[in-house]
């Protein structure tokens, strides 16, 4: 369900205490907050950009960014909002990078396991539901992610993803409607080349 | 007849799936699902599409993520390498200039040398006690040193902005 609740009061942000060791000098306490958060933000930056290599580069950018930036985390939204919304961006300039690159359906694979163990029907609908996904806008695909992960308020994803808070709910009420089409249609072309 | 889902009932059916829906309203879109065979097809395939995503979850980057990041904290992450696409239109550009250069070159435009004269009789009637010199230019010498710095330029920019990422690429991240 779209939860609309209000964010949790800033200042009892456990991160703080780890942000503020860090910032102290402890660095390599860093590694923890990297720990936590890495699958999110790779997640975030392979729904983006789709190549994993390319996902797995822009997921290191981004948490050297934020190293980087960290004494200008200002602390007024979650520590996880602020990494997100940094994935997000150096998602979306990467892909910029690599608008010009051919990509086909068949060598995007977006959230692909590249498990050789796993089934071929997990495999065939990973392909056809980012197939699908594809065809979102990058905005709409990391708010239906984020949405579908479940951990971010709506406020939190219009954040994340320089949406209007009020626009986030029908965009992914549209982005979840357009994805079953768009899957439907893709089955139905598989099936007919059958 | 096959009978078009609209707007409305897709809103309804997504709060149907959120259980965003009261009793009554529930129940009386149950019957809906029911008596409309399109509506209950398409419930069918936006819960195969959300149960796929939702199993799709968090994916995991490889195993010396954390590894690679810490040993790159202090570096510069400032990417200033232009597009590809950019590049290679710059490339391009060098390109033809420098074959442009060489056609007049191979015509002989560029054969006669001049010469600069930066005599000027009342400044040095002024300021200086020695006349200065005369500089001689040869036209294809300074043709040859444009087109030989073009070239330069031309293999920088393939070099730092496609051959170097096209090859990280296939290293891959991290190596």
């Amino acid at each position: 369900m779209l939860r609309c609740v209000k964010t949790p009061t800033m200042a009892n942000d456990p991160e703080y205490a780890l942000i503020d060791r860090i910032l102290a000098g402890e660095t390599n306490l860093y590694s923890e907050l990297v720990d936590r958060y890495k699958r999110y933000v790779f997640t975030i930056a392979l729904k983006v950009v789709i190549t994993r290599p390319e996902a797995e580069e822009a997921a290191q950018d981004v948490f050297i960014k934020a190293f980087q930036g960290l004494k200008r985390f200002n602390r007024q939204s979650k520590f996880s909002t602020w990494i997100y919304r940094i994935a997000f961006n150096t998602a979306i300039s990467y892909k910029r990078k690599q608008r010009f690159q051919y990509q086909s359906i068949e060598n995007s694979n977006i959230g692909g396991s590249e498990k050789h163990d796993e089934s071929l029907e997990k495999t065939d609908r990973h392909k056809y539901l980012n197939a699908a996904m594809s065809r979102l806008t990058a905005a709409d695909r990391i708010a239906l992610t984020l949405f579908y992960l479940d951990e971010l308020s709506l406020e939190e994803i219009a954040a994340v993803t320089g949406m209007q808070a009020n626009t986030v709910k029908v965009r992914i009420h549209r982005a979840r409607l357009r994805v079953a089409t768009e899957l439907k249609t893709i089955l139905n072309e598989e099936a007919l080349t059958l | 007849m096959i009978m078009k889902i609209t707007e409305k009932q897709q809103m309804q059916l997504l709060d149907y799936l959120d259980g965003a829906m009261g009793d009554h309203e529930r129940a009386a879109f149950e019957q809906r699902l029911r008596t409309t065979p399109e509506l209950a097809a398409f419930c069918r395939e936006l819960q195969a599409a959300e149960a796929s995503a939702r199993a799709d979850g968090l994916q995991t980057p490889s195993r010396n993520f954390t590894a690679i990041v810490m040993a790159n904290l202090h570096r510069n992450t400032a990417r200033p390498t232009p597009s590809v696409y950019n590049s290679l239109l710059l490339v391009g550009g060098i390109l033809v200039l420098v074959a442009l250069s060489a056609i007049l070159l191979s015509t002989g435009i560029f054969d006669q040398s001049a010469t600069i004269e930066i005599q000027h009789p009342e400044i040095v009637k002024e300021y200086l006690k020695a006349p200065l010199p005369s500089i001689g230019v040869d036209g294809k010498v300074v043709v040859n040193i444009i087109i030989f710095l073009n070239l330069a330029i031309a293999l920088i920019v393939l070099d730092r902005s496609v051959l170097k990422p096209f090859f990280q690429r296939r290293v891959g991240p991290g190596i």
